[in-house]
């Protein structure tokens, strides 16, 4: 089983590997064959579900817990970090994820990559990004699990700039990089921090620690900074990392920008696996956030405050992959929601869900931009149903689901997560339910608006749209497909379902206990009505944006003319990119430039150099006058240099 | 007196000083080079007479060594006093001054 889990990542790297050595040929003008790049492409991670599959499969027989040791990577002092590897029913949860909606989008992009050049180059960061993926997912510690949140961070940089050669998209992906490390300095100190407290990075080891008697009492104990005990520092500065990496406040502005990257590759790493590693890491780590809820609090408010803020800006976005990009930001803010309850598998349970749906939504705009010609503004769209029906059913379908609609997936995992924060029983509770409960109105809205400007109406382009071809609509279906159904894996018990995904990640959830045991049949009538009062936001949402995008497509206009200063506020993404600049880009520029390039150095360290040299040049003219290049001079002084020795010797 | 080996040592001493005077009294790039000769040789004597005092055939064996360096020296030397003059016509050493930083 052990050797299975190894394969995994190890077929990732060769298929990059391999499909990295094909760049490298036809950079050197050699042909290669688009085939034979493609099916090395395709078969690593097809390969790699597989052994998903079959390690999935093995976990119970092998007491939920499958582990592999490659070899000791660090070993300094007390230190001792193994690169090893292990998977658990959480593990397997992500694994599939990754390997089986990474393959389809794998065979989504040869159809998608085929004008391209640079395909090998493409296909190359990609296995490389799966497998950098499935390593962050399988680490053993938080280590190796950085080295995984480090390669994705770059194989992500990569591909958002694979059209290089447009400084604007070159400038997106060094955005996303230089906004990732700001949260990667938090983790870091996290990581730190941790190491230090508990003297592991393991997470077995991290656990064990967190509920020993000694373990516990340290964690709880004051950090000595503002009061907060050391689980909450830990806890807050690793969601700090996590704020990055998904996209949460105050640094999703990277993930819009992060469009400029193709399409697939928004589908991969910018939906449904990368921006979902806060999630898992937060997951991962339960059993150290139960013992801080001031950190748990800060996850849901500002989960809760970000899956609503980036629901508005959504509304007013015209480019379709913008509309999506602010509602993975709010979807991720829905699953931090769940995981910041304490009930992680609520969490989890949406990074599933969202996959699957968002996968198919963003594969389905790739479609209808190749199909239009690169156009992404959905003003210039419409009447597409009639040309697209596979690609219109399948992001309608993803749409609905993602809106609420029962019985599709997004329904069961957003109630799921609304009522986990509903009953949290804390201020901060209520304040991530609202928000949540806010923001599944404008899901609703925002998402139907862009089905409606794509697909409903006339025509509006230049292009002559046409159906996409067979592996771009059939990938597409199948994760649309899978939005619709996987939503029955997390039935809840109210509805007359087991709850099967719950149940599977109860062993690594520390109180799986239901909260209906504690609060009775009133909190199964709470469970009752909110589950009902979200149907209707999301139907009410639905119905809004068919009556303002098809009845009555004249009113969208009327609204925003009577508030311009507002929708301007909304459109420009309430301007957070112009205040980061004016606040954080520009200081740090000047301050690089006045006082690292002037003061520093140039000032401090060019003047110690040309001073040292300046030094030398003074002492060589002085001593230059002794070389006056008279053989007799010389002479004379080493004869008067011998005669002291002499006289030293003797005196 | 005639067996005493410290009469050889003033030779060489004075052999020493006449060389070392030669040297930095001359101007004659020919005569430096004579007086270099000079004072090599009284080192050599003085190891002979050294030798001598010790009864160390070492100092023998050395002798050889330095008068076969020196002929070998002075055959370099004397070559490249030949060719300055063929170039400069001249062997002041107070005009071969390039070298002056």
């Amino acid at each position: 089983m052990g050797t299975a889990l190894s394969l995994i990542p190890l077929a990732l790297l060769a298929g990059a590997a391999l499909n990295g050595f094909f760049s490298l040929w036809s950079a050197r003008g050699r042909s290669v064959s688009r085939t034979l790049v493609h099916v090395v492409a395709c078969a690593a991670p097809l390969f790699a579900f597989a052994m998903a599959i079959q390690v999935w499969r093995g976990l119970g027989e092998a007491g939920g817990r499958i582990t592999t040791q490659w070899f000791e990577w660090i070993a300094v002092g007390d230190l001792r970090i193994g690169l090893d590897l292990t998977a658990d029913a959480l593990t397997c949860v992500m694994l599939l994820v990754i390997t089986g909606i990474g393959s389809l989008i794998h065979i989504y992009s040869t159809a998608y990559m085929h004008e391209e050049e640079g395909f090998a180059r493409y296909f190359s960061a990609l296995n490389l990004f799966t497998f950098f993926m499935t390593i962050l997912v399988l680490g053993k510690n938080l280590a190796v699990l950085f080295v995984g949140w480090e390669g994705v961070g770059l194989c992500s940089y990569l591909l958002i700039g694979y059209w290089w050669k447009d400084s604007e998209k070159a400038t997106a992906g060094m955005k996303a990089f230089v906004v990732n490390r700001v949260g990667d300095f938090g983790f870091l100190i996290a990581l730190f921090l941790l190491w230090r407290t508990a003297g592991t990075l393991d997470f077995a080891g991290i656990q064990a620690y967190a509920t020993s008697e000694a373990g516990r009492a340290t964690l709880l104990g004051p950090s000595g900074i503002l009061g907060a005990s050391v689980a909450t520092l830990i806890g807050l500065l690793l969601f700090w990392g996590a704020t990055g990496k998904s996209a949460q406040i105050p640094l999703y502005v990277w993930l819009p920008d992060a469009m400029a990257g193709p399409t697939p590759v928004s589908a991969l790493i910018h939906a449904a696996t990368m921006v979902t590693a806060g999630v898992y890491m937060v997951a991962r780590l339960n059993f150290l956030y139960a013992l801080s809820p001031v950190a748990q609090g800060t996850i849901m408010v500002v989960a809760g405050v970000t899956s609503l803020f980036a629901g508005v800006m959504a509304l007013a976005q015209t480019d379709i992959k913008k509309v999506l990009a602010y509602s993975t930001i709010s979807q991720i803010g829905y699953m931090m929601l769940g995981v910041g309850t304490g009930y992680v598998a609520a969490g989890m349970f949406h990074v599933v869900t969202h996959a699957f749906f968002k996968a198919a939504l963003f594969l389905g705009s790739g479609s209808v931009i190749h199909a239009c010609h690169h156009e992404q503004d959905m003003r210039h769209m419409g009447g597409l149903r009639k040309k697209m029906p596979w690609t219109c059913a399948a992001m309608t379908l993803s749409a609905a689901a993602m809106a609420g609609v029962p019985p599709l997936s997004g329904f069961f995992s957003k109630d799921e997560i609304l009522w986990r924060a509903f009953s949290h029983g804390t201020m901060a509770g209520k304040i991530g339910w609202l928000c949540g409960f806010l923001g599944a109105l404008l899901t609703a809205f925002y998402m139907f608006r862009l089905i409606f400007m794509t697909f409903g109406g006339s025509y509006r382009g230049h292009a002559h749209p046409h159906e996409v071809p067979k592996p771009m609509w059939m990938t597409q279906g199948a994760l649309a497909l899978g939005a619709a159904i996987v939503g029955f894996l997390g039935v809840p018990h109210i509805l007359g379902g087991h709850d099967i995904f719950g149940h599977y990640l109860a062993p690594i959830i520390p109180d799986f206990a239901q909260p209906h045991a504690a609060h009775g049949e009133h909190a199964i009538a709470v469970e009752w009505s909110l589950m009902a009062w979200s149907v209707v936001m999301g139907l009410a949402g639905i119905s809004a944006a068919w009556w303002a995008y098809v009845k009555k497509p004249e009113l969208p206009g009327r609204v925003t003319a009577k508030i311009p200063k507002l929708h301007a506020l909304v459109r420009d993404k309430f301007r957070v990119d112009e205040a980061y600049t004016a606040t954080v880009v520009r200081p740090t520029e000047s301050l690089a430039r006045q006082v690292v390039l002037r003061g520093v150095d140039q000032g401090l360290i060019e003047g110690i150099v040309n001073g040292l040299g300046s030094v030398a040049r003074l002492l060589g003219r002085v001593l230059s006058f002794g070389q006056t290049g008279l053989l007799r001079g010389y002479v004379g002084i080493m004869i008067l240099g011998a005669l002291l020795l002499l006289l030293s010797v003797l005196g | 007196m005639a067996n005493d080996p410290k009469a050889y040592l003033v030779v060489s001493v004075l052999l020493f000083a006449i060389g070392m005077a030669g040297f930095l009294i001359r101007k004659n790039l020919l005569i430096v080079f004579l007086s270099v000769e000079l004072m090599l040789n009284a080192g050599a004597l003085a190891i002979l007479v050294f030798a001598r005092l010790y009864g160390d055939t070492d100092g023998h064996v050395f002798f050889f060594l330095i008068l076969a360096l020196a002929a070998a020296e002075s055959a370099v030397g004397l070559s490249m006093v030949i060719a300055l003059y063929r170039l400069r016509h001249k062997l002041d050493t107070d005009d071969l001054v390039e070298l002056r930083g």
